[in-house]
Order: C-alpha cells, then sequence, then structure tokens
C-alpha cells in the first residue's frame, strides 16, 4: 500500500520508537508532578494559595454552611446574657 | 510516513488523557492534609503572651481526623518556638496546650473545653459547623471543596491572642 523503501521503513519504526518512549517518559514526569503535594510542600505555600487549593470531595459532613444553626449544648457554662 | 502520522495522532492523544488524568488526580489533595497547612498557618500568624515558653503545645481532643499529619508539625520552629504536637489531650490536659484543635468526634464538648480555658492563651481551632459562633477562635470549613475559615474575634481576646491582619483580612466571616 505505502511505497516506502525498506531503509525509510526503518528509520520511520526507529522514530515511532523513540517518540513511544518519549511519550511514555513525559506521561511519567506528568504524572509524578501531579501527585498530591505533601505537608512538607504545602507549608511552604503562602496563606493565600492555600485557600485556592481543592480538596478531594470525600466528607460530605463537611461541606460547609457556615450560616447552620450553632452546635452548642444546653449547658449554662456559655455566659449567655439571660439577664 | 501516514501511519507515522497516523501514530502521532493517536500518541498525541494517549498525552492528552494523560495530562487530563495527572490534572485530575493533582486536585485530590486530602481535606486533612490541606486543614494541617492550615492550622500550622494560624499558628505562625498568631501571637502568644511572652509568658508562654519556648514550646507550642500543639494539641488535639477527640478522634484524629489527620491520620498522622498533624504529627508532621512537631519540631516546626514558629518564631521563637517549637511546635510539640501532643498526640492524646484530654479534658483534663487541656490548660497545657498553646493551640487546641477539637475534633468534630468532640464538638459537643465544646463548651465545657471552653469553660475549662477561660482566660487561658489556648488557640482553639476547629473545623465543625457553628462553632466559631459558639466560641471557638477559628474555624475551619469546606466550601466548593476549598478550605476556608472563620474567626471569632472575641474568643481571640478574651484569650489575650493576637491574630495578624493577614490572618484576619484573609478570614470568610469575623464575628465580633
Amino acid at each position: 500500500m505505502s511505497r516506502v523503501s525498506p531503509r525509510l521503513a526503518a528509520m520511520s519504526s526507529q522514530w515511532r520508537a523513540g517518540l513511544v518512549s518519549g511519550v511514555c517518559a513525559l506521561g511519567l514526569i506528568v504524572q509524578w508532578a501531579a501527585l498530591p503535594m505533601s505537608l512538607e510542600q504545602l507549608l511552604n505555600l503562602p496563606l493565600e494559595h492555600l485557600l485556592e487549593l481543592r480538596v478531594a470531595p470525600v466528607r460530605s459532613s463537611h461541606i460547609a454552611t457556615l450560616q447552620v444553626a450553632q452546635t452548642r449544648g444546653p449547658t449554662a457554662e456559655e455566659g449567655d446574657d439571660a439577664t | 510516513m501516514r501511519l507515522s502520522t497516523r501514530n502521532l495522532r493517536t500518541l498525541l492523544s494517549l498525552l492528552g488523557m494523560l495530562l487530563f488524568a495527572a490534572a485530575a488526580r493533582g486536585a485530590d489533595l486530602p481535606e486533612y492534609r490541606l486543614k494541617a497547612a492550615f492550622i500550622y498557618n494560624f499558628a505562625v500568624y498568631t501571637e502568644w503572651p511572652a509568658d508562654v515558653g519556648s514550646k507550642l503545645n500543639l494539641c488535639m481532643l477527640g478522634q484524629d481526623p489527620f491520620g498522622g499529619e498533624l504529627q508532621e508539625l512537631n519540631g516546626k520552629v514558629i518564631g521563637a518556638r517549637s511546635v510539640a504536637v501532643q498526640p492524646t489531650t484530654t479534658r483534663q490536659t487541656i490548660t497545657g496546650c498553646q493551640l487546641l484543635y477539637v475534633s468534630p468526634s468532640a464538638i459537643g464538648e465544646l463548651p465545657q473545653v471552653l469553660g475549662a480555658l477561660n482566660g487561658l492563651s489556648v488557640l482553639v481551632v476547629t473545623d465543625s459547623p457553628g462553632a466559631a459562633r459558639a466560641g471557638a477562635a477559628i474555624n475551619m470549613a469546606v466550601q466548593n471543596s476549598r478550605v476556608l475559615f472563620e474567626v471569632n474575634l472575641k474568643a481571640v481576646q478574651d484569650a489575650r491572642l493576637t491574630l495578624s491582619s493577614k490572618l484576619l483580612r484573609l478570614a470568610r466571616e469575623i464575628y465580633p
């Protein structure tokens, strides 16, 4: 079908092998670079940056509603001003 | 050469998929690893009275949701003090802490904890809904997959602590 000389075909095959290896290596590097940051790495980030980072959606109980009702218990120790 | 071009296209698609997978994986930061980093920053941006010694005791009340991540803060130096993580804390021993994290499993004890700490320079950090209003100095939450925090200024002042203006500026909510 394709009219390529054996030499060209051999070169092309080498080129393909090189390309495959290159892409695989690049893929591994990208995977490595995209691993979740360690705590040590996080500690070196400014606080502003921490606020931008996304967490894995694991615990739905923490999806937050800052305006939800207070969780305080029915004790009198908190000093509610019941004057 | 036609075959090579097709291969190239396939390989580029593969690379694209790899990049996408990598980006998606990078977003999966464990929640409590990030919260541990926040707690460290809270300590960095808090000023304790001078009578607090050279150790900054970081305590945890309740079940440990950090899976050992908080332990990694042990020995970190913040200003003139070094962090000492106290893995097991009871209500009887909280008075020796400078930073107390009350985990969601112990949040029901918060009123008693605050009563026991009355006037002591302990920064109480929580991550339970409504805890800042209930008297915790700093409460963390997750909203839209991002960690944010709110501050109870009165609790901070009562504990004779000073939060940096940067921390206050970045807080989602400040309760006076």
